[in-house]
């Protein structure tokens, strides 16, 4: 038998909601197996709701992820909406769609760049997240934060976004526009990236269905799911946008995936924008005064794929039971089926294809030979040698 | 796949698996609870998956006044609608069979009810801890506790 090293990615990510350690184990440059372990982290955050109020609990629920930090308050108001039977005005309707789709574009933007420095180009990265710079100012304006809005409540949303604002969002959008056409240009045009990204870490629409991955994930492999239109909420149904799908399966795909979804929320936030000038303003929030007893269930599409959130109440002001799943839940469990039979070099980039956060992960790994024990490479060395990998591609070209 | 006309599905699950099928409850809009005999679940979660189409999304595990309750939520993501299997274990002895040989998305949250609620999972490939290794002894679990009192006030 061949020897197997050991190459562990993680565990700790102060950026992720879910703190990690894969283990590789791999036959020379290919990875025969993948293993997890997790709970570095572990907040307990459905056990401290079970001692909060309804409302405490957005706050605590806003801090579940730090990039997608709207998807699970959405998720949870849109819960607990339905068991009060409590109808939101139109104007917040709009609002959370807005906020939604501008945290969409900004969570995209912060993939493109992480993939971008992954593959070894270091300008897309730096352009990427210049570009996020903009849409987190205009967070900033209208929310008065750049991450962690707290804009939701039970009903509505805390804030209003006045109508002078809308110039400012619309000022921003043309802006951005251009630039996600040079980022997908540089991204769909580029034959070093077609050649790393192509064919590598596939995911079968079988593979999809068993892991019941969601998002980006489940959509690069031809599967059109999206809460958003499956499940309407909020203002998606109002508007008109589609779902993107790829036939590709691969990193690719997942990429082209994301980049093309940007420009669907531009064009969702638009439309929102038009229909909600037209709305009062101050129309907020119906305020909820009693949450019966009984089951809620809530889902929310995230930049990373479907939130969902259980509750369960007996009538008090707080939940006996909240069950939160995130997306990555699901997608990362994936990973043993992209990543095996692959090479390390490709490995970062099969990871990163989910989406889930990796941008501190590579400080944290080392590997170790199986044998001595003796480290052998670290998480820079992996980033290295994927992008040494393109390097070697450019010069062949 | 045609669409599943909601109106009959509650009969459709009666005539296949008549004396499984404890309660049916319609919450909402487009959600169901579907309170079945717990050697039932591989069988029905099998229709689900198989026939039906559905999306496994999670289970989540509770506390209940007779035990343990588990729901294994489903989706219908061609009509929207949420399909909740409901399932209650005996407190003494709680134990049901395992979805994961039959869906991998089952195999993580499996492990994590395990752990949180000591609920044995019969014919898990691997039913290991999950997330809180070297943090609790291995016959305690977190989760698991009594029935919180009838609506106790959380002071705000």
């Amino acid at each position: 038998m061949s020897t197997r090293t050991v190459i562990p990615i993680g565990p700790y990510h102060p950026l992720q909601e879910e703190p990690e350690l894969f283990k590789l184990y791999c036959e020379g440059e290919i990875v025969r197996d993948i293993e997890w372990e997790t709970g570095y982290n572990h907040r307990g955050i459905e056990k401290i709701n079970e001692s909060k109020t309804f409302d405490q609990v957005f706050f605590v629920v806003e801090r579940i992820c730090g990039i997608c930090s709207t998807s699970h308050p959405f998720a949870y108001a849109n819960a607990m909406e339905e068991l009060a039977q409590a109808k939101v005005p139109d104007r917040a309707n709009y609002i959370r769609s807005i906020i939604g789709e501008l945290e969409r574009i900004h969570s995209h933007l912060l993939w493109v760049g992480l993939a971008g420095h992954f593959l070894g180009y270091n300008t897309v990265f730096m352009w990427a997240w210049k570009y996020r710079e903009m849409v987190l100012d205009i967070f900033e304006k209208i929310t008065g934060n750049r991450n962690n809005y707290a804009m939701f409540c039970i009903g509505g949303v805390r804030r209003d976004v006045p109508n002078v604002h809308i110039s400012d969002i619309r000022k921003m959008l043309d802006k951005i526009k251009p630039k996600l056409d040079l980022l997908t240009g540089a991204v769909m045009d580029d034959p070093v990236i077609h050649a790393r990204t192509k064919g590598v870490g596939i995911l079968t629409k079988e593979d999809i269905i068993d892991y019941a991955a969601v998002g980006p994930t489940a959509r690069a492999s031809g599967i059109a799911i999206d809460v958003r239109r499956d499940d309407p909420y909020a203002a998606y149904p109002l508007v008109d946008w589609k779902v993107i799908t790829s036939e590709g399966c691969d990193v690719f795909a997942k990429a082209e995936v994301r980049l093309l979804e940007m420009y669907e929320s531009v064009s969702i936030i638009e439309q929102c924008l038009d229909k909600m000038s037209g709305t009062p303003e101050g129309d907020i929030c119906n305020h909820v005064k009693n949450i019966p007893e009984g089951y809620s269930f809530g889902r929310a599409e995230a930049p990373r794929g479907e939130v969902f959130h259980f509750i369960k109440s007996d009538g008090s002001n707080s939940p006996v039971r909240h069950k939160v799943r995130a997306p990555s839940y699901v997608n990362i469990a994936t990973f043993k089926k992209s990543c095996v039979g692959q090479t390390v070099a490709d490995a970062t980039i099969i990871l990163a294809a989910v989406d889930p956060c990796y941008c501190c992960t590579e400080r944290m790994a080392f590997a170790y030979d199986c044998f001595s024990g003796k480290q052998i490479m670290n998480g820079l060395d992996l980033i290295r040698i994927s992008q040494q990998k393109t390097n070697d591609l450019k010069m062949k070209l | 796949m045609a669409a599943i006309n909601y109106e009959i599905l509650p009969e459709i699950l009666r005539l296949n698996f008549n004396s499984d099928i404890l309660r049916l409850m319609v919450l909402q809009r487009r959600r169901l609870v579907v309170q079945i005999r717990k050697e039932a679940l591989p069988e029905i979660a099998n229709f689900f998956l198989d026939e039906l189409k559905y999306r496994f999304i999670i289970a989540s595990g509770m506390v209940a006044d007779s035990g343990y309750d588990i729901l294994y939520h489903f989706s219908d993501d061609r009509q929207g609608w949420l399909i909740s299997l409901k399932v209650n274990l005996d407190r003494k002895k709680p134990e049901v069979e395992s979805l994961a040989n039959l869906i991998s998305a089952a195999n993580w949250i499996e492990r994590e009810i395990h752990e949180l609620f000591g609920i044995k999972f019969i014919n898990h490939p691997g039913l290991t801890k999950l997330i809180s290794e070297g943090n609790w002894k291995d016959d305690e679990h977190p989760y698991a506790r009594e029935e919180r009192d009838n609506k106790k006030t959380v002071k705000k």
